[in-house]
């Protein structure tokens, strides 16, 4: 995956990874974005209608350590 | 396709909707050969809309994206017309696509997409979603001419007249599957 020349808007950072495009415009199922503005709203409704260009970031579980008495 | 199922057959007209002649000045040209997954209609659509909406996406080979035009709003469109015997007609759609200027550009895209079998995506004016899709999976667009020059004199046209078109069995379809925009755009 080629890296992005442009800054992902802050406001999917930590939820969302923009895949399979360089563009930052995508005309989506819920019109045109500028993934560079995008809100997390816009990103959750085009990720619920299905989208090869977002990908949920999954956070990494950090397993708690037995207390110990 | 029967359309016996379809359960809302219906020639209306909607108030209030935007309903401007033209084609917005942002169009594609998408090559079959640049396509991973081209989606067609539903063959199960039950509805008016369903039987010329494409709602999956269009998956374009790794590094490609759609070719883009950008048409003069004031000397381009899109029209269509039946053609064919009597009750086994098909829909000949055509859209004219004129660009100001002569560049190597233009020059270049025009000697390149001759040769290519593809779809054409095209909107209305206020459009924001989805396109007006003109060739299919049955059945290609191309590129049916290309003409302009550099003017005669000082009232002449510039510029490079792209005549694309398809022959399918709707008018239009309506693609509202998700698109990446080319870089540049």
């Amino acid at each position: 995956m080629a890296k992005l020349d442009w800054v992902v808007s802050p406001a999917i950072a930590g939820h969302y990874k923009v895949v399979n495009t360089t563009s930052p415009i995508l005309h989506s199922k819920i019109g045109d974005v500028d993934l560079r503005k995008i809100s997390l709203d816009q990103a959750n409704e085009i990720y619920s209608k299905g989208t090869m260009y977002l990908e949920k970031v999954r956070l990494k579980r950090i397993k708690e350590k037995p207390a110990i008495d | 396709m029967n359309y016996d199922n379809v359960t809302n057959l219906m020639a209306k007209f909607v108030d209030g909707e935007d309903n401007v002649s033209g084609i917005a000045e942002l169009a594609y040209f998408i090559p079959y050969s640049w396509i991973e997954d081209m989606k067609d209609i539903d063959p199960e659509a039950t509805t008016a809309e369903g039987v010329v909406t494409i709602t999956g996406n269009h998956v374009l080979k790794a590094g490609k994206a759609p070719i883009e035009i950008q048409p003069l709003f004031e000397k381009s469109g899109s029209t269509f017309a039946m053609e064919g015997e009597v009750l086994s007609g098909i829909f000949n759609t055509g859209a004219e696509f004129f660009l100001p200027n002569i560049n190597a550009g233009n020059l270049g895209t025009a000697r390149a997409i001759k040769n290519y079998r593809g779809i054409f995506l095209i909107r209305r004016i206020g459009q924001n979603a989805g396109f007006y899709q003109i060739g299919s999976k049955d059945i290609a667009g191309y590129i049916r001419n290309a003409e302009g020059g550099l003017g005669v004199g000082p009232t002449g046209e510039v510029g490079v007249k792209f005549t694309a078109g398809a022959y399918g069995i709707a008018p239009y379809f309506l693609y509202m599957g998700e698109l990446p925009a080319p870089a540049g755009g």
